[in-house]
């Protein structure tokens, strides 16, 4: 499935599905996580992905910038890359470039890309949770994406479950007393910064005295 | 014998009587002045005369519409007559045409490179297509590198194209058809290409494609 709701996919989509017609060779670049190994396998889906002996299905190669040399001949060659070629590799391998844009270049797509995802992992994982991501993560674009959303739904949502976490974590390091409890701590006290705001109320609702937790506080860096 | 080695000569030669007549001509610059006004050759003449009678030979590129000329001699004995030779351009190369053919809808090439140059450069198109040309053998890369060289960083592109009627090309004994694709655009290069031949003219480019509608064995690969 090719998700474009903004005009820049659809531009590529165009592209992509005359290039599948023309059966044209392509070097596909852009940052990480962009879709570039995706854009690839639509191009050409019965493509073979880094082939080690010769084959007469299309082939794609991952990471060819790295390493811009093609062993074996072969009709139909896709590559993805990090960086843009060189014009002379570039005409000797391939008819064309695409470059493929970070998401946030396109953020109309990034709603379609986190539904997607969320409906993938919750089939996959057989989670029914519904979650909402207010501050998608994309500085690693659609990974980072991805990553944040399995995060979300795998997220724990009872304290006791997150305890039990923590056990298996004491289980194998743990470092002093204070140490730990200084961890807890902050940890809460930011969290309550977050709720409340003022330390009055923060004092209040813990049922602490105020001149402790403002000088706990202080000690913690909150 | 000179008279037949004149008559058959590649370049073509002309000679004008005082009046501006033409008094004879080659096959070749019979070709030449089938297109070219005669008036127009024989104004070139007195512009370019020697002042005394004898021959002058200038190299250096001429135009007249699509012929190009590498330089001439223009010669005259007395005021009776004044004849002119041209030389033609010798600086062509061989056409690779039947390799790496593959079958393709012109039309779709050409959208092809449409959408992908708009993709990477603001490029105004106008395209009008023949719908008459039926889907043909062409070396699909070189066709596509051509396109790209042509229109890259070009701000307005005009692109038509048309079979040539009554034009034809030999090519293993065949015949075919000529496809012009016709590229106005703001000119910035001469551009050559070893698979088409590629006319370089004042408003841009025209490539000539021959109509292959089938392949012999050992082309199609």
């Amino acid at each position: 499935m090719f998700l474009a709701k903004s005009e820049y996919l659809q531009k590529i989509k165009k592209i992509a599905d005359m290039c599948k017609e023309l059966k044209i060779s392509v070097y596909i670049w852009g940052e990480k996580g962009v879709g570039k190994t995706f854009l690839a396998k639509y191009i050409s889906p019965n493509a073979v992905i880094n082939p080690v002996k010769p084959t007469i299905n299309p082939i794609i190669i991952e990471d060819f910038d790295k390493k811009p040399s093609i062993e074996f001949k072969n009709t139909i060659i896709i590559a993805t890359g990090t960086k843009p070629l060189n014009k002379d590799i570039l005409k000797r391998y391939f008819t064309m470039d695409i470059e493929l844009k970070p998401l946030k270049e396109h953020p109309e797509d990034i709603e379609e890309f986190i539904n997607y995802f969320l409906s993938k992992a919750q089939k996959e994982l057989k989670i029914n949770k519904n979650i909402k991501i207010s501050d998608p993560d994309i500085s690693e674009n659609l990974n980072s994406l991805k990553r944040q959303i399995y995060q979300q739904l795998l997220f724990p949502e009872k304290k006791e479950k997150i305890f039990e976490l923590l056990k298996e974590i004491y289980l194998n390091n743990h470092s002093t007393y204070e140490n730990e409890l200084k961890l807890f701590e902050k940890t809460l006290f930011e969290a309550m910064k977050i709720k409340y705001g003022s330390k009055l109320q923060i004092s209040e609702r813990l049922k602490i005295n105020r001149v402790t937790l403002t000088k706990k506080m202080k000690a913690l860096n909150v | 014998m000179f008279e037949f080695w004149c008559e058959y000569d590649i370049n073509p030669l002309i000679i004008f009587n005082q009046k501006g007549n033409i008094v004879y001509c080659n096959q070749e610059a019979e070709i030449f002045l089938s297109y070219i006004n005669k008036k127009e050759v024989f104004d070139f003449l007195l512009k370019n005369a020697p002042k005394k009678p004898s021959i002058k030979t200038e190299f250096r590129k001429i135009n007249f519409k699509d012929f190009e000329f590498n330089g001439y001699s223009i010669g005259y004995k007395d005021d009776s007559q004044i004849g002119v030779r041209f030389f033609i351009n010798t600086d062509t190369h061989s056409i690779i045409y039947l390799e790496k053919l593959e079958k393709i809808d012109l039309s779709m090439i050409i959208n092809f490179t449409v959408e992908y140059m708009n993709l990477k450069q603001n490029t105004k198109f106008t395209v009008y297509f023949d719908p008459s040309i039926p889907e043909i053998y062409i070396n699909k890369k070189a066709f596509l590198d051509l396109l790209f060289e042509i229109i890259e960083n070009q701000e307005k592109v005009y692109i038509e194209t048309k079979i040539n009627i009554g034009e034809y090309i030999k090519l293993n004994q065949k015949k075919f058809p000529i496809i012009s694709v016709i590229i106005e655009t703001n000119k910035k290069k001469h551009i050559k290409s070893p698979y088409f031949e590629v006319i370089n003219n004042k408003k841009g480019y025209i490539i000539q494609i021959p109509l292959i509608k089938e392949t012999y064995e050992n082309h199609n690969t």
